[in-house]
């Protein structure tokens, strides 16, 4: 469901995430950016090692739970992704959006306090 | 499919092409087309079993790759063997995908060189900003990796060490500030020389025998000695703990496997080191390409040391 919490960390929730990532991501407008199409919410607990599949016209939000300085985000190809380090006003937890730029996969980490607390993950574009 | 299948342990001359029957694919995997694969170091001690890890036969050695995923894209990984292979079966979910604008065989230098290099410096010798660090074998697959990541994450000073005057200036190509003979005798005198009579705070080291020795000898208080090999085959004097404690210093043994079984801490660093490649940041040097068929040339040039940089197989 657009703008909904991931929800737990087991593999089900994932399983559930990347449903609704699949799903949400027949919802755009090809090419087109529009601001009626909801970011796609994923808790950063969920996605290790998984791959997210998202529109061209659409946000990845990611639910962090944590403190803004604590992640550093990287990017293998910024052409097709950039990580925008985005800070929620109300609990000024740091949530990253990733925005895409064009079709095509790409590598995604972020990198916590140190190296072990990595979340790294596939992005697929598709238009 | 053409592979190299050994079905006893020995030196390059064991590395034979043969036909061989297609991978099957377990639950999660499929079989893909290797596009290129990796020659490492621990290749040549994997196919004579003198590897940190017991080996068994028969093997087809290769334990980095890229594959054509079924979606046509370019997927970089490691496996768990099998990649001197034309096909491998492997689960897609383990790889990463590479650029368009990094070759196969600059996404190959992020795994076994990459990683390793890009783990010594923050995860094993935590750099800070200003530090000298040596970089052994510093024209090899690692050494050219570590003097970029050095220099880029703030070194004060980088001191590469090779054997040949050709090696040397590839070092210093890549950004070390200085380079030195690494066959002298005086290695430990040699390293605090050429930072201006003071000991070194960072070495990665990976010949073993008299090169570590001397390394330790050079370290300055609170120094780190991070060791990936022992390329030389022969193994360094006892540590004392009694002499860290008194310097200050510190070794720290490095092997990637134990990187590997974390999939964040893998992806943390090809992450980071292909997007460096794809924006110009990154520098791979590649040694040579060899065919499946030309494998025993690539383990020689490892095994000799006449090699520079990474090494790949294209089946």
């Amino acid at each position: 469901m657009p703008g909904r919490r991931g929800g737990s960390t087991g593999r089900a929730a994932l399983a559930a995430g990347l449903a609704a990532a699949l799903l949400l991501g027949g919802t755009g407008c090809a090419g087109t950016p529009s601001a009626s199409v909801s970011p796609l919410v994923v808790n950063i607990a969920d996605i290790q090692s998984a791959t997210i599949r998202v529109r061209l016209n659409q946000v990845i939000r990611i639910e962090t739970r944590g403190p803004a300085d604590r992640y550093s985000p990287l990017v293998a190809d910024e052409r097709i992704v950039t990580v925008v380090v985005r800070r929620d006003a109300a609990t000024g937890r740091f949530e990253p959006e990733i925005v895409p730029h064009r079709v095509g996969t790409t590598q995604v980490a972020l990198v916590g306090a140190s190296p072990l607390e990595t979340t790294g993950f596939k992005v697929i574009v598709s238009p | 499919m053409r592979a190299i299948r050994l079905s006893e342990f020995g030196g390059p001359e064991k590395l034979v092409v043969s036909e061989q029957p297609e991978p099957v694919a377990a639950e999660g995997e499929e079989v893909l087309e290797v596009l290129a694969a990796g020659v490492n170091y621990a290749d040549t001690h994997q196919t004579e079993d003198s590897y940190l890890a017991k080996q068994t036969l028969p093997m087809i050695p290769g334990s980095e790759v890229v594959v054509r995923g079924s979606d046509g894209s370019r997927l970089l990984g490691f496996v768990s063997g099998g990649g001197y292979a034309e096909r491998i079966a492997v689960d897609p979910k383990r790889l990463f995908a590479i650029p368009d604008g990094v070759s196969n065989a600059d996404a190959l230098a992020t795994l076994v060189q990459g990683a390793t290099a890009w783990h010594l410096l923050r995860t094993s010798a935590h750099l800070a900003e200003g530090e000298t660090v040596v970089v052994h074998a510093g024209a090899g697959g690692v050494g050219t990796i570590a003097i970029q990541l050095a220099k880029k994450w703030g070194a004060g000073r980088v001191i590469a060490t090779a054997s040949t005057p050709d090696k040397r200036a590839l070092a210093l190509e890549l950004g070390a500030d200085v380079a030195i003979d690494s066959t002298t005798d005086e290695l430990a005198a040699a390293m605090t020389e050429a930072n201006d009579g003071r000991g070194v705070d960072v070495v990665l080291e990976m010949t073993g025998g008299r090169v570590f020795d001397q390394s330790l000898r050079a370290l300055a208080p609170l120094g780190r000695l991070a060791v990936f090999g022992m390329a030389g085959r022969v193994p360094p004097h006892d540590v004392a703990p009694g002499m860290l404690m008194a310097r200050s210093t510190a070794v720290i043994g490095f092997w990637l496997v134990h990187v590997v079984r974390r999939p964040a801490m893998l992806a943390a660093a090809v992450t980071d080191l292909l997007g460096m490649l794809e924006r110009g940041e990154l520098r791979a040097v590649i040694g040579g390409s060899y065919s499946l068929e030309a494998a025993a040339d690539a383990h020689r040039a490892l095994l000799d040391r006449s090699s520079t940089g990474k090494l790949i197989l294209v089946p």
